[in-house]
């Protein structure tokens, strides 16, 4: 499948996936917090593209996948919905959720989630602290100080799509254990990441990278007569 | 101490739209830099044939590093010359490099520079660029010096550049490097420095290149550009709709940026005292000023019937200059202002705010390093929906009153075409594609998220009510990221029937400090960059930030 691997720019990623889940009805937002989580796991060594791609591609298939309902059950949330719940529209709900006082006493729970590894991402990107995200073979924990853990059994369950069910709950910082430490990221490593990637670009998949701005290109309008002039510089060959 | 300007009546589209270049522009930025850090200039490589085409690399050496403008340059058909993004073919393209380029460097750019946004560019190539001729006063100038004679100075003064930038594109377009290569750079770190560099480096490229073809054609006959004629010539640029999306998208920033030049001028107006030496600069100053915008000629009739009325202005604000009382009035810079404010156009009343802070280095030219900003949006989920909507009911007054039903309100749409994404600006009821929007009407989506807010239970979060209206979560993001930036926002409608886009992009040329503003629509114009500037070796020279409103030389043929 994979035909070879290419350099982006985290600008270009934020343009062209913000605007590809835009093509695949994604509120604006909504999408921009994608791109920004997207963004982020590229910070963590991972190519999220292909992620990326069968996320936006699920949500495409299956735009049911956006209704996520909130039940309370004692000190749990659980959100839900009535198919396989997307990424795209988890990550953020989840981070909003995981900001509010009352996170410090429940434990959040989301069921049947696409893509696991970006609602962790969507939860790193939106500042979320002091929280353990848990599904099957694979942890990410989120401290005080910034400090981003990943856990796993192996790499590829890290990325593995779902569905799997996804729990979040806070943890202070005296009782995250740091054990079977796979991939630690502190702050001061996250910072050199980001500036090596700000020197060199991010090393993507190109078949997925071509998959994404195939759903970038659903957002350009077709070109009219009209539009044409709507254009700047329209009506003028230079002979000056 | 004097207030600031309030952003109600600062961030206002016509307003916007008669801004002026200030010393805190960002081309003054640069070149007092280059002027105060002795950066080297050095031509590397000039491989061209007699007409001028080839390869070029120009060098600067900054104290911490050293950059190459890699140039190509091309016979180009006359039918495919144009501004437009859609464009496919330019005279010269250019690539901005972080070092200097290896030879492998330079093949890759060979294979890509020339197709633009079609090529594929990597992280050590921090901006890309074109131009286009302007094909009479190049080969005016040609002609001239092959013939060994100076050019017609006064042909020139009313085209101003031989060569004219149509797109600079930088912050990771295309492969480009981030602006996070370049963020924490003393020598880049300002806003756009590192486009306004490769803007001054094509300008000194042009130079040589029309000397060079001229030598080529009249051999020893040949005669060098008068350096008065090379320092009064800029290089021009065609500016669309393109900015339009970035002063939205980056709110802080451009709060920053009016922030620096009303803090500017609320200190000059705030001194109680002019000096003598003040008002001999300011004087000599406006005779400049003056010359310069009986210079400043175009066919838009609208800029010119401003531009003649600004002329009157300037000629009064002179004779204010020359009051003999304005020394010995309490706040004398405040009083001229203030009176310019109360008389004068709205292009008057920013052309005085401009040369008032032109004689104050001391006060102003600090502030050049606070209008850069890398701080990103925020999002605040645990704020009620109260807390919200008071916030939108205080800062958003010019949006909830208008009436978004009336369909002028909402006449226009901004969207990418599918012809090379070229932003486009178009009639929501002529034309399809309204579903694929670019969200810069801000003002009618705060109001219709107010009116959402009034449905929701007060005590609810954000947070919640995003779950259910997740359409109006980029604009939640806006009110909250913008609360403590008082000029983030401008204050009217940018898809109502009478927005002139214009005027945002003159805001925006203004605080890079471009002049001879020549509308040629609504949608787009051309201007000058770094008319007057010092050329290279004439940086760090007595007059070498004294370019503020240049004037043609005496040059004699």
């Amino acid at each position: 499948m994979t035909t070879g691997r290419r350099h982006v720019s985290m600008g270009e990623i934020e343009f062209v996936v913000t605007r590809a889940a835009f093509g695949v009805g994604a509120p604006f937002g909504i999408a921009e917090d994608f791109a920004y989580a997207v963004q982020a796991a590229a910070r963590f060594g991972i190519d999220p593209m292909p992620a990326a791609l069968a996320c936006l591609s699920h949500l495409d298939r299956e735009p049911g996948s956006r209704q996520l309902t909130v039940a309370e059950c004692g000190t749990e949330v659980i959100l839900s919905g009535p198919s396989r719940l997307s990424a795209v529209f988890t990550g953020p709900s989840l981070s909003d959720f995981g900001h509010l006082p009352q996170f410090r006493k429940t434990v959040i729970r989301a069921l049947n989630v696409d893509h696991p590894l970006l609602v962790a991402a969507a939860l790193v990107s939106g500042r979320m602290k002091n929280c353990i995200i848990e599904w099957p073979d694979a942890q990410v924990i989120l401290d005080e100080q910034r400090v981003i853990q990943l856990n796993f059994t192996d790499e590829d369950r890290l990325q593995a799509p779902g569905p799997v069910n996804l729990k979040i709950r806070s943890a202070v910082p005296d009782t995250i254990a740091y054990n079977d430490s796979r991939r630690r990221f502190d702050a001061a490593t996250l910072e050199t990441e980001a500036r090596r990637i700000a020197c060199e670009g991010v090393l993507v998949d190109t078949d997925a990278w071509a998959g994404l701005v195939e759903f970038f290109n659903r957002c350009l309008v077709p070109s009219s007569e009209q539009s044409l002039l709507d254009g700047a510089g329209a009506g003028l060959v230079d002979r000056d | 101490m004097v207030s600031l300007r309030p952003a109600e009546q600062i961030m206002r589209l016509d307003r916007m739209g008669a801004s002026h270049q200030t010393r805190l522009s960002f081309m003054r930025a640069l070149v007092r830099r280059m002027s105060k850090e002795r950066w080297r200039f050095e031509r590397l490589r000039f491989d061209l044939d007699p007409d001028g085409y080839g390869t070029s690399i120009f060098a600067i050496h900054t104290p911490n590093r050293t950059y190459s403008l890699i140039a190509f340059t091309h016979a180009l058909d006359p039918d495919q010359r144009t501004d437009r993004v859609i464009a496919e073919a330019w005279d010269a393209t250019f690539s901005l490099f972080d070092g200097v380029p290896t030879d492998a460097d330079l093949a890759r750019l060979a294979h890509n520079t020339p197709k633009q946004e079609v090529g594929r560019f990597s992280s050590t190539e921090l901006v890309l660029a074109r131009a286009n001729k302007s094909l009479r006063a190049f080969e005016h100038v040609v002609e001239c010096l092959a013939d060994g004679r100076q050019p017609d100075i006064d042909f020139l003064a009313r085209v101003g550049y031989l060569m004219r930038t149509t797109a600079v594109y930088g912050s990771g377009k295309f492969g480009c490097a981030d602006r996070g290569r370049i963020s924490e750079r003393s020598d880049t770190r300002g806003p756009f420095q590192v486009e306004m560099l490769t803007v001054y480096l094509i300008r000194w490229f042009t130079m040589e290149l029309v000397e060079y073809v001229a030598r080529a054609r009249g051999g020893n006959r040949a005669a060098k550009l008068d350096a008065a004629v090379k320092r009064f010539l800029g290089i021009g640029n065609a500016t669309g709709l393109g900015m339009a999306p970035f002063l939205v998208k980056h709110p802080i920033l451009i709060n920053n940026w009016v922030l620096a030049r009303e803090t500017a001028l609320a200190r000059v107006r705030a001194l109680k005292l002019a000096s003598e030496e003040q008002l001999s600069e300011l004087h000599k100053l406006m005779r400049r000023v003056r010359r310069h915008l009986e210079e400043w000629n175009v066919d838009d009739e609208i800029q010119q019937a401003r531009t003649s009325t600004l002329r009157n202005e300037m000629e009064d604000f002179e004779r204010r200059l020359s009051d003999d009382g304005l020394l010995s009035e309490k706040r004398p810079w405040d009083m001229l202002y203030l009176y310019a404010e109360t008389n004068y156009s709205l292009e008057g009343q920013e052309l005085a705010a401009s040369l008032l802070m032109e004689p104050h280095a001391q006060l102003v030219d600090d502030l050049a390093e606070t209008m850069c900003s890398d701080r990103s949006t925020c999002l605040k989920p645990s704020m009620s929906v109260a807390e919200l909507q008071a916030s939108i009911t205080t800062r958003y007054g010019w949006a909830l009153m208008r009436d978004y039903d009336d369909p002028d309100e909402q006449r226009y749409f901004w969207y990418y075409s599918e012809d090379k994404l070229e932003p486009r600006f178009s009639d929501r009821f002529a034309e399809p594609g309204t579903e694929y929007e670019m969200p810069l009407a801000f003002g009618r989506d705060i109001a219709a998220l107010d009116m959402e807010l009034a449905r929701a239970e007060p005590s609810s979060s954000v947070a919640k009510f995003l779950l259910v209206h997740p359409e109006f979560r980029h604009v939640v993001r806006r009110v909250q990221t913008t609360a403590n930036f008082p000029y983030s926002e401008i204050h009217d409608s940018l898809i109502a029937s009478d927005v002139r886009p214009i005027d945002l992009l003159r805001f925006k040329l203004a605080f890079f400090g471009a002049s001879k503003f020549d509308p040629k629509s609504d949608l787009w114009t051309r201007i000058t960059m770094f008319q007057g500037a010092p050329m290279p070796d004439d940086l760090g020279g007595p007059g070498s930030d004294d370019w503020f409103f240049p004037v043609k030389p005496e040059v004699t043929r």
